[in-house]
């Protein structure tokens, strides 16, 4: 019965987690949280994770009820991600594994999604739609590894949404794409925006740009409300992203999707995924909050798959990586 | 200076944000807000009461290397380094702290280079770099990990542990 302790942190959410055998034994988590009008940049993110990741790591052995020696696997997050957050953490997660003599595990963050979404769900093999701030991928899994089969070709889905925020001021607490979608529940008016959808990928810059700068002529004029554009940027993001999703799921022939990350706890976009799958007589798998925003369970948990088939990182090279591809990793704990 | 069974750990700053001059945030100085703890804490503590001082102690020139010059002073290819030493409780602490700093990183042109040497019980760090807007901003970042790294052993060092270290 391993109990796996993981470390988040490779964005402005900061979490520890700590999973044994499917449970969930603790998941506090703390965020970076900018003014309206700005995002998080590397340098004070690392410094907040600094200031707050040991409290969190006590927390979480208090709030799972273990000591260091119940510990048995340490999991951090070896990548993708902003680069100083991603040491700062990782510096942690090698310090506490050598003095506490325990395995480490570097995990990629985006499998840290999937197999998290798989346990809480229990989705068996489903298309997966992950979409954050920092990735946007639709993923199945095919002989050992969680294959791409459509992606952003340019930025995210959330940094769309997030920068879009940081033109019209929007609050960045609790976060900017939440705060979108309750301004995007009173909009009327559906702005048409450019739809970008280039077979399995898409492409969110120049939507982004092309608001932007309608922002500027039409909310002068009168001609729309900020929650007009709310809403018309979530229909037409979400609609993208049903569709590549769709693909994906009439090339593999499968019957269930789940959506993962942070943009994932959007209602409107569970509930667009929703329509599209019974439209094809197949199930959605969705998380709430706790699972959906990055958090250090799912690392553990990654982590624990990674520690029963035989993972181990060593010491010598348990660093960090800006970009690590989701198909990079073998996944040999799976069939 | 190199202890005999243990050689440096090189490692470039790209992948771990050391290179990129937008990574490491505005230079706190080695007696920034993360400072490390004073008074009673022990001997972990008192080794990270000494990192600025160290820091600020060895500008030294390094045998066979540079110190930091003025960019008025240097030549498009050489090299600028800045190093340190910290004193651990014992060896054992000191190369706890060697290796949670260590990390295997592809060298790259133009990207910081850091050797971690422990001797006895002194960490010697060690960055070079061609740029010396990159140096200091490595220099910051490291003393940044590295009083993270002391609170962490503060924080969490078990009882068997501890009685190695003390």
């Amino acid at each position: 019965m391993p109990a796996v302790l993981g470390f988040e942190g490779s964005a402005n959410k900061i979490g520890v987690g700590v999973v044994r055998d499917g449970k969930v034994l603790a998941n506090p988590r703390r965020t970076y949280v900018t003014p309206p009008g700005t995002g998080f940049l590397p340098g004070d993110t690392a410094r907040h994770h600094r200031a707050v990741i040991l409290d969190l790591l006590q927390e979480a052995l208090t709030e799972a009820g273990l000591t260091s020696q119940d510990i048995d696997c340490i999991a951090y997050t070896k990548g993708p991600g902003m680069g100083a957050p991603l040491v700062s953490v990782a510096v942690v997660a090698r310090t506490v594994a050598q003095l506490w003599n325990k395995p480490l595990l570097g995990v990629n963050h985006c499998i840290g999604h999937i197999e998290m979404g798989r346990l809480i769900t229990g989705a068996t093999n489903p298309t997966v739609l992950y979409v954050s701030g920092g990735n946007t991928q639709v993923i199945a899994y095919s002989e050992h590894r969680y294959r791409i089969f459509g992606e952003t070709i340019d930025i995210a889905v959330g940094n769309c949404l997030d920068r879009f925020a940081r033109v019209l001021k929007i609050s960045n607490d609790p976060s900017p794409g939440y705060n979108i979608e309750q301004m995007a529940k009173r909009g009327k008016k559906l702005v048409e925006l450019p739809y970008t959808v280039k077979g399995m990928d898409v492409s969110f810059s120049g939507i982004l740009s092309f608001i932007e700068d309608v922002a500027q002529r039409m909310l002068v004029t009168g001609e729309c409300t900020p929650e007009d554009l709310c809403f018309s940027l979530q229909e037409t993001v979400f609609a993208m992203l049903v569709e590549i999703t769709e693909r994906a799921m009439a090339h593999c022939g499968s019957q269930e999707a789940l959506i993962v990350g942070g943009v994932g706890c959007n209602m409107r976009l569970q509930e667009m995924m929703e329509t599209m799958c019974q439209e094809r007589g197949a199930r959605l798998f969705a998380t709430d909050e706790r699972f959906c925003i990055d958090n250090g369970a799912m690392i553990a948990q990654a982590g624990w798959e990674m520690f029963r088939a035989g993972h181990r990182t060593p010491l010598s090279d348990s660093g960090v990586t800006q970009r690590y591809r989701t198909d990079e990793v073998e996944v040999t704990w799976r069939d | 200076m190199q202890a005999p069974d243990q050689g440096p750990d090189d490692a470039a700053g790209g992948d771990e944000g050391h290179g990129t001059p937008g990574d490491a945030g505005g230079p706190d100085g080695p007696a920034g807000h993360e400072g490390p703890g004073r008074g009673d804490e022990g001997e972990a503590g008192a080794a990270a009461c000494e990192a600025p001082q160290a820091a600020q102690a060895l500008q030294a020139p390094i045998p066979g290397g540079n110190t930091v010059q003025g960019p008025g002073d240097q030549a498009a290819s050489e090299r600028s380094g800045d190093s340190f030493a910290v004193p651990f409780p014992s060896s054992v602490a000191a190369e706890v702290a060697r290796r949670s700093l260590a990390s295997r990183v592809q060298f790259q042109d133009g990207a910081v280079r850091k050797e971690l040497i422990v001797s006895g019980n002194m960490l010697k760090i060690r960055l070079t770099a061609e740029d010396p807007a990159q140096l200091q901003i490595s220099v910051n970042s490291c003393l940044e990990q590295l009083s993270l790294l002391v609170r962490t052993v503060q924080s969490f060092v078990p009882p068997f542990f501890a009685k190695e270290v003390s």
